[in-house]
C-alpha cells in the first residue's frame, strides 16, 4: 500500500536516554489502519513504525487527525468496527495483529492498559471507587472479594492517593480531576499491564496537576518498569516527560528521535513549527506564529510530502514521496529530503527563526 | 485594600482615562446545602484599562471563572462593585442584559456547545446583534458574512451548520459572534484551551489583530500558560478566591514574587526548561473553598510558610512594580529565600 520502507532497525531503539540496551517490549512495524470497505477505503494510519523498550516513556505527538489516537486504539484492539489494522504489532513475544477479539481480551488490561482525557467522565459516577477498582481487578484474576479489596488499596497507594483505605468508599464527584486520573491509572494497571497507553491524559487538567500526573508516570516507568506510550499535541509536555518522541502528521511519522535532540534541533519543518508553539518564558508578550493551514484529511493526502501545503520551505522535488531517512550525526530519523539543510541550526530558537 | 491601576504599556498616556472594567471588593458565594455556603471569590479588586488584556490565572477552584461570570452578568454576586465603562451592574436584576448593552461579550471554551446546532452559522453570528441593534432588512446577514471573512473563514460557510466545521473554525465563529454587537470588552473564558497548539497560536494572532483594529479589551481566563505568555499585558493570580499577585505580565510571569505564582509558572512545560527539582514543585491540591485555611490561604502548600503565615492574612501590597500578598515577599524579592538555581 505504501512504497515507504520503514528504515527503523530491527534491534532495540536507537537510544533510551541514559540507559544501556533495554529489552524491547513493543514493536510496531508498518502499521496501517484503514476504514471502510471495497472501493471506499480510507487510510488513517499509513506505515507507522516504532519500538518501546521496557520502562521507556515514548511520546507520540501530532495534531487532531494525525492518526495518533487511531494508532493507540490499534495497539489495544479497540478500533471502531469499520477500521482494520495491518502490519506488525508485537508485544513481547505475542503478535497482536489478526488475533481474535477473545484473544485480545486476554491482552487488554492484563498486558496493555489505557487512560484517556477527561478522567472524571471516564469513571462511573454512581459506583464507589472500591466497586470500580475491584471490578477492574477481578476482570483479570480469580481473586476473592477480600483479596481484590486489598489489591485495590495497593493500587491506590501505588498511584499516590493518600489514605487509600478511606478513599475506597469515595465516589468520583468527591475527587478532583487529578485524583480521578490517578484512579484511572490504577484501574488501567489493575490487571498487571506492562504497557500503559496515555491518550492526552492531562489536557483538561491544571498545569500543577499535570505536573503531578507526569511525575507519577515517570515514577511508574522508573520503579515499576512500566512502558508508556504518551500521546499529546503538546510538544513541551512530551519533551519534559518522554525519552524518545515520534511526531505524526497526516497518518505518517515525520520525525522520530530522542526527546532532547528533537526539541533542540528539530529537523522536519513541521517539528520546527511545533517547537515554536512551546511556551517560552523569555518572550512574554510576543505572539508566536502557529502553523498556518490545516493538515490534509485522510483520503486527500498528496502523493509526496504530506506537509507540502503548509511548509514554508517546500520547493520543487517535495511532491515526490519522502521516505523516513536516518539523520546523519543524530539518533533520529526524519521524513524530509532537505533535512540536512534544516539541521544546521544548533538550537531550537535558531530553528524557529529560520522557519519564520 | 488598594486598587492598582492596570494600564497597558503605552496607549493610556493620558493617565486619567477611566478603566473600562472596575471590580471592587467583589464577593461571590454559592449555596451548598441548606445552611452552608461556599465563598468562591472574596474581596477581589481589579481594574482593567481600555486596550489591555488582563489574564486571570490560577488552578480550578481559584475563582477565575466565577469572576468572569460575574462580569458578564451570568453568575451571582454577593457584594461588591462590577463597573463597566462607569456603570455598576452588581445591583441590577437584569445583569446579563445590562452587561451586554454595556459592551461585554464572552467566548467559551467549547464552541460546539456554545453554538446552536440547527442554526446556520450566519444566524449564530447575527444573534447577539439582533438583541442590541435595530433590525436590519436582511437580519444582519451581510454583516455576519463580513465578520465571517474577517475571522478568516470563507463566506460559503455562512449557510453551514456547526457540525460541518472543525474545532478551530467553530471557535472562529464564536469570536465572530462576540464581535457582531460591536463590544468593548470580550471575556475569553478558556477560549483557546481546547485547541491544538498550532491552531491556538493562529487564533491568538487573530485576537491580537482584532483588538488593535477595534480597540477591544480582553479579560482572559486560562489555565493555558502558553496563551497567557503570548497575549496578556497584565496578569492577576488567584488562589482560593483571593488575589495573591497582580501586575504587568513581564513582572508577574517574568519575575514572579508570590510562591504560588512561582510554582504555577514552574509547572508549565516550557522551552529550554530544566526539570525542576522536586523541592520546588508544588505539592498537594488547592484547598476546599468552603473551608479555607486560616491566615494565608496558600500556607499549607507553601514551602516558605512560617508560623505568622497561618495566623495573619497577608494583604496585597506594592513591591517591585506589582502587588503581592505574601509575608515573605521581601525576602523572595531580595533572593534571601528561593533564589534562582
Amino acid at each position: 500500500m505504501t512504497e515507504t520502507t520503514p528504515s527503523v532497525p530491527d534491534d532495540a531503539p536507537a537510544s533510551v536516554a541514559g540507559a544501556a540496551e533495554r529489552k524491547t517490549l513493543l514493536t510496531v512495524r508498518d502499521l496501517q489502519v484503514t476504514a471502510g470497505n471495497g472501493n471506499s477505503q480510507l487510510t488513517l494510519v499509513d506505515g507507522v513504525s516504532f519500538d518501546i523498550a521496557e520502562g521507556e516513556i515514548f511520546g507520540l505527538v501530532g495534531e487532531s487527525g494525525s492518526g495518533k489516537t487511531m494508532t493507540a486504539l490499534a495497539l489495544i484492539g479497540l478500533l471502531p468496527a469499520v477500521a482494520r489494522a495491518s502490519g506488525i504489532i508485537r508485544l513481547g513475544e505475542r503478535e497482536l495483529i489478526g488475533i481474535s477479539e477473545k484473544e485480545f481480551r486476554a491482552v487488554r488490561g492484563r498486558e496493555i492498559g489505557m487512560i484517556f482525557q477527561e478522567p472524571v467522565s471516564a469513571l462511573n459516577p454512581v459506583f464507589s471507587l472500591e466497586a470500580q477498582i475491584k471490578a477492574a481487578v477481578r476482570a483479570h484474576s480469580d481473586m476473592t472479594d477480600r483479596q481484590a479489596r486489598d489489591r485495590a488499596v495497593e493500587l491506590l497507594g501505588m498511584v499516590g492517593i493518600p489514605d487509600p483505605v478511606q478513599r475506597l468508599s469515595f465516589y468520583p464527584h468527591q475527587l478532583s480531576g487529578g485524583m480521578c486520573q490517578r484512579v484511572m491509572i490504577a484501574m488501567a494497571l489493575a490487571g498487571g499491564a506492562r504497557l500503559l497507553i496515555a491518550d492526552e491524559p492531562t489536557t483538561a487538567l491544571d498545569v500543577t496537576i499535570q505536573d503531578e500526573i507526569v511525575r507519577l508516570i515517570e515514577d511508574l516507568a522508573s520503579r515499576a518498569k512500566i512502558s508508556v506510550l504518551f500521546i499529546s499535541h503538546d510538544l513541551g509536555l512530551v519533551s519534559r516527560l518522554c525519552h524518545r518522541i515520534a511526531v505524526a502528521y497526516a497518518g505518517e511519522i515525520v520525525e522520530i528521535g530522542d526527546a532532547k535532540t528533537l526539541l533542540h534541533t528539530p529537523r522536519h519543518p513541521y517539528t520546527q513549527g511545533l517547537v515554536r508553539c512551546v511556551p517560552d518564558l523569555e518572550s512574554i508578550g510576543v505572539l508566536q506564529r502557529g502553523i498556518p493551514g490545516h493538515p490534509p484529511l485522510p483520503g486527500n493526502w498528496p502523493p509526496g510530502c504530506r506537509f507540502i501545503a503548509r511548509c514554508p520551505k517546500s520547493r520543487a522535488g517535495c511532491e515526490q514521496r519522502q521516505a523516513l531517512q536516518h539523520v546523519p550525526h543524530a539518533t533520529g530519523e526524519v521524513r524530509c529530503w532537505r533535512a540536512h539543510e534544516h539541521a544546521r541550526s544548533t538550537n531550537a530558537a535558531d530553528g524557529a527563526r529560520a522557519w519564520a | 485594600m488598594g486598587v492598582m491601576p492596570l494600564s497597558p504599556d503605552s496607549s493610556s498616556a493620558s493617565g486619567s482615562a477611566a478603566p473600562l472594567l472596575r471590580i471592587e471588593n467583589l464577593a461571590v458565594a454559592y449555596k451548598i446545602g441548606l445552611r452552608r455556603s461556599l465563598r468562591a471569590v472574596s474581596g477581589v479588586s481589579l481594574e482593567v484599562a481600555r486596550g489591555s488584556t488582563l489574564a486571570l490565572i490560577g488552578e480550578s477552584g481559584s475563582g477565575k471563572s466565577t469572576i468572569a461570570r460575574a462580569v458578564c452578568g451570568l453568575g451571582p454576586i454577593e457584594r461588591g462593585v462590577v463597573s463597566i465603562a462607569g456603570t455598576d451592574i452588581a445591583q441590577r436584576k437584569d445583569r446579563a442584559a445590562a452587561a451586554g448593552s454595556l459592551g461585554v461579550q464572552i467566548v467559551f471554551q467549547d464552541p460546539i456547545s456554545a453554538l446552536n446546532p440547527r442554526w446556520p452559522i450566519w444566524r449564530s453570528i447575527a444573534e447577539p446583534r439582533l438583541r442590541l441593534f435595530p433590525p436590519a432588512p436582511d437580519g444582519h446577514r451581510a454583516l455576519a458574512v463580513e465578520l465571517l471573512e474577517r475571522v478568516g473563514l470563507d463566506r460559503s460557510m455562512a449557510d453551514r451548520v456547526p457540525s460541518q466545521l472543525s474545532g478551530g473554525q467553530r471557535q472562529r465563529v464564536t469570536i465572530a459572534r462576540a464581535l457582531s454587537p460591536e463590544p468593548k470588552l470580550i471575556i475569553l473564558d478558556e477560549a483557546v484551551s481546547a485547541l491544538d497548539v498550532s491552531v491556538r497560536n493562529e487564533i491568538l494572532a487573530l485576537l491580537d489583530e482584532l483588538k488593535r483594529e477595534r480597540g477591544l479589551t480582553y479579560l482572559l481566563i486560562s489555565h493555558d500558560m502558553g496563551a497567557v505568555i503570548q497575549i496578556a499585558s497584565e496578569v492577576a493570580v488567584l488562589y482560593l478566591g483571593k488575589l495573591v499577585e497582580v501586575g504587568r505580565a513581564v513582572e508577574v510571569i517574568g519575575r514572579p514574587l508570590h510562591p504560588y505564582t512561582r510554582a504555577l509558572i514552574r509547572a508549565v512545560p516550557v522551552l529550554n526548561a530544566v526539570a525542576s527539582e522536586p523541592a520546588r514543585r508544588l505539592s498537594g491540591e488547592i484547598g476546599d473553598p468552603a473551608n479555607p485555611p486560616p491566615g494565608c490561604r496558600f500556607h499549607p502548600r507553601c514551602r516558605f510558610a512560617i508560623p505568622r503565615c497561618s495566623e495573619e492574612e497577608p494583604f496585597l501590597r506594592e513591591l517591585n512594580d506589582r502587588q503581592v500578598a505574601c509575608h515573605r515577599a521581601d525576602e523572595i524579592a531580595k533572593q534571601e529565600i528561593d533564589a534562582p538555581a
